[in-house]
């Protein structure tokens, strides 16, 4: 039996990559910015939602979230938004481009301005799986210390913000916001980051103002997928405003 | 655990690749992994053995190369390479291997833009016709 070599040059994400960048021409096409939403497991990232919506109110905005179990998110989530998906993964620790694909089938995108991507708590996987958006946020809570990006780097490759949640926190936690931003800019050394906190509504002007300049960017750029390198105020980049 | 899913595809484009040639068994499969790819060599080639049962590719050799990080200015348009070091134990997660400078060592610029790195590519198999 003789040996053959056989060269294939392909992307193992090749399939998933492609079903992305079709999502993302339809996002664009209707006027939807999607933003994928990446962190831990109790982070905030449904919290963030529930006062992320009736803030961007009226502009519609829809929420597609995955977890391996339950759609306690999604009913959390309904009375924000009518327009909610839960993905239920099973063990499946990510979501890929096809569930979404599938999860926002029955919507007319033109309705929409916003789409959030609530992605499977999980600081690992979902880093390599492409969804269609047009930015990637991660969210680190303050509860996590402040070496957590550093020790999770892939996340953070191709994040577009950061959001420091659970802000509220920092005072009685003692939190060291400088080392959490140097933990970052460690592993990317340009994205912005913003602390927020969805109980006393620190931050969530900026992260509002941050969608809608990069909804406006995102619909005029020639770009398929932008890069979202806005910046945000100095005083939020750096150093957190009560320290 | 997203290896599954990554074995699983990899499987999927093998099968696909190879479906007009019915008789044929892949022996090895070589793989292009990049220091940022965010996988675990190991978890990758166990769960490739379990996606490959019942395929042309049950029983293939995994045979991964490791590609270097590559970043470049945007200043100066310098690029440097980060090789990953093949005497690591490359079990652990190999992103956290790497340390990407955050200024360009020939201009000082904050602007270094990731080129290579990332990948996670089918690079070629080996067959028998049998």
């Amino acid at each position: 039996m003789a040996k053959e070599l056989v060269v294939l040059e392909q992307r193992l994400l090749e399939r998933n990559d492609t079903r992305a960048a079709e999502l993302r021409r339809r996002f664009k096409e209707a006027g939807v910015l999607v933003v994928n939403l990446m962190s831990s497991p109790g982070a905030g990232k449904t919290t963030l939602l529930t006062a992320t919506l009736p803030a961007l109110s009226p502009e519609p905005a829809a929420v597609v979230v995955g977890d391996l179990a339950t759609d306690n998110d999604a009913r959390r989530l309904c009375t924000a938004t009518p327009w909610v998906r839960q993905i239920t993964t099973g063990t499946v620790c990510h979501l890929e481009a096809a569930m979404v694909e599938e999860a926002i089938a029955r919507w007319d995108l033109t309705q929409l301005r916003y789409l959030f991507i609530e992605n499977v708590g999980n600081l690992v996987c979902p880093a390599s799986f492409d969804l269609g958006e047009a930015a990637r946020v991660v969210l680190f809570a303050v509860t996590e210390g402040e070496d957590k990006p550093e020790k999770y780097p892939p996340i953070l490759h191709r994040a577009d913000l950061v959001l420091l949640t659970k802000s509220d926190l920092l005072a009685p936690l003692g939190f060291d916001v400088q080392r959490f931003v140097a933990s970052v800019h460690r592993v990317n050394p340009k994205v912005p980051i913003l602390p927020v906190s969805a109980r006393t509504g620190e931050g969530l002007a900026a992260w509002l103002d941050w969608l809608r300049v990069l909804r406006g960017a995102w619909l005029s750029g020639s770009d398929e997928r932008v890069r979202a390198r806005l910046q945000l105020p100095e005083r939020v980049n750096h150093e957190d405003q009560r320290s | 655990m997203h290896e599954l899913s990554l074995a699983h595809s990899l499987v999927e484009i093998l099968v696909e690749q190879f479906r007009e040639r019915p008789n044929v068994r892949i022996t090895t499969v070589y793989l292009r992994l990049g220091p940022l790819a965010g996988v675990v060599e190991s978890a990758l080639k166990a769960a490739f053995a379990v996606a490959a049962l019942g395929t042309l590719a049950e029983g293939a050799c995994l045979r991964i190369e490791h590609a270097p990080a590559v970043v470049r200015c945007r200043s100066c348009g310098q690029e440097q390479s980060f090789p990953t070091n093949a005497e690591t134990d490359h079990d652990i997660l190999l992103s956290s291997l790497v340390t990407l400078p955050t200024v360009c060592p020939a201009c000082g610029a904050l602007s270094l833009d990731l080129v290579h790195g990332d990948e996670l590519e089918l690079v070629a198999a080996e067959v028998v016709d049998g």
